[in-house]
């Protein structure tokens, strides 16, 4: 398949297709054409390519198809340059050499792209097609013009100078986001791969009836440090007497050979445990890499969230441990409820990834 | 404990009609999503305490479900389906039946 930009180029792109929302507006892109009304201001207004610095990540709150309806029907329409569907359909609202509203003070010398959302409560809505797409296209605009695809250059709307906006948020997985973009796109063997283990994964096991499943926090904007990964997560109250198997036990199969940095995702509450116990054993045939254990404060905000321009506290994996690890290891994680202090100690999610 | 085990077709029938689905022996049925919750609830308890929790993996292979790192959703759904087609009512919460899943033929 072939993209086609709005300015005439066109690459070879073998995962994702891109459409665009009109191929007579996208290729002479008028505020009054665009949106069915004018616009002063910075819509569309040309720019030169050596402005372009920057690639801005969005995610909208409703469907990708409805918002593009919308736009197209002049209502609330501040279209960024490109629409990502969940599928991994991409949609060219505006041409690259033209400012699109997207991003307040970074709208001058950014390239904008909207993810479909509708997903501030859950992460499933950040489907594998749509990373897999995001990171084609985001891949090949670097290249074209000549972007460090680092997270200086690439950052979310939530990181723009002056924005009140809290997208992409939390969920959006960015450590998996840039080993993707890093990635050459093709060679198969170096693909990034993310195994995630929560209360969603078959093999997640309260080993006790000490355990109870807790609810993830309603939220606006999100998620903060409050909020857990799945939709349900486990917890119990710590009892320093507690015996080895009081645990809530995640089991995963790793699907490739390489380096896997174990991360945790716990929501953190007020009466979280300051010394929870987390075991991870493998069954890897290198000494080395057959376990760790690591005792953690989660009632710490600090280690679960990290403030953005736009909110205080949003909530991102915290590294564990790397391991080297190949195809068909068994990795076992056990939260343990046996802690010296008081609190809560609580089992939600944690997640593998290969970069 | 034991839940769920050998019951009539006509058992089944009525009941997996309360729960909204077809009780066409070896059709796909969709449990409704209190249904789906409700199993996975139960299953991790009845995983521990009946006892099937170590063999939670075999038994997903005798269910036909490939995925290295499966979620417990497909397990619940790919049970009912099961449980449908062998004349017991389709909770997709895996009871006493567990060890006749695993070791019977012709599943």
């Amino acid at each position: 398949m072939y993209m086609r930009y709005a300015d005439g180029l066109g690459k070879a792109f073998s995962t994702a297709t891109i459409y665009n929302a009109d191929t007579r507006l996208v290729k002479q892109v008028t505020p009054a054409a665009l949106c069915g009304v004018w616009r002063s201001g910075g819509n569309l207004n040309v720019r030169g390519w050596s402005n372009i610095t920057h690639i801005v990540i969005h995610t909208l709150i409703g469907s990708a198809a409805t918002t593009i309806k919308h736009w197209n029907n002049g209502e609330n329409c501040f279209p960024p340059h490109y629409v990502i569907n969940k599928s991994g359909g991409i949609t060219q609202m505006v041409a690259e050499y033209y400012y699109a509203q997207h991003a307040g003070s970074a709208n001058t010398y950014s390239i904008g792209i909207e993810h479909e959302g509708g997903c501030y409560n859950t992460p499933a809505c950040f489907s594998e097609a749509l990373y897999l797409a995001s990171t084609a296209l985001v891949r090949d605009i670097c290249e074209r013009r000549k972007i460090p695809k680092d997270r200086e250059h690439i950052i979310g709307h939530d990181e723009v100078l002056g924005t009140d906006h809290g997208d992409p948020g939390g969920y959006w997985d960015w450590d998996y986001y840039m080993a993707l973009l890093q990635w050459d796109g093709s060679t198969a063997s170096q693909k990034p791969q993310r195994i995630v283990l929560d209360y969603n994964s078959l093999f997640t096991f309260p080993q006790t009836a000490s355990w109870k499943e807790g609810t993830r926090k309603w939220m606006k904007w999100g998620p903060s440090h409050e909020q857990s990964y799945a939709a349900k997560y486990y917890y119990a109250t710590a009892d320093a007497t507690a015996k080895d198997d009081d645990v809530v036990q995640y089991e995963g199969t790793i699907s490739d050979n390489g380096r896997w940095t174990l991360s945790a995702w716990w929501p953190v509450l007020a009466d979280s445990n300051p010394a929870a116990q987390i075991n991870v054993f493998t069954n890897n045939g290198d000494q080395a890499q057959r376990s760790v254990s690591a005792v953690y404060d989660q009632s710490a905000r600090g280690l679960m969230a990290r403030r953005t321009v736009a909110l205080p506290s949003t909530h991102t994996w915290m590294a564990v441990h790397t391991f080297t690890l190949n195809a068909g290891d068994g990795v076992r994680i056990q939260v343990s409820r046996r802690s010296s202090k008081r609190g809560r100690v609580i089992a939600d999610a944690f997640r593998l990834l290969k970069t | 404990m034991y839940i769920g085990g050998a019951q009539t077709n006509s058992q089944a029938q009525s009941q997996s009609t309360a729960l909204g689905a077809p009780a066409v022996s070896g059709a796909p049925l969709a449990l409704s999503a209190d249904a789906l919750k409700k199993a996975v609830t139960l299953n991790r308890v009845y995983a521990r305490t009946i006892g099937w929790g170590n063999y939670t993996g075999q038994i997903a292979v005798r269910l036909g479900i490939t995925a290295k790192n499966p979620d417990i959703w497909s397990f619940v759904q790919a049970l009912a389906n099961w449980q449908a087609r062998d004349g017991i009512v389709p909770t997709g919460i895996l009871g006493g039946e567990w060890y006749d899943l695993l070791t019977r033929q012709n599943r």
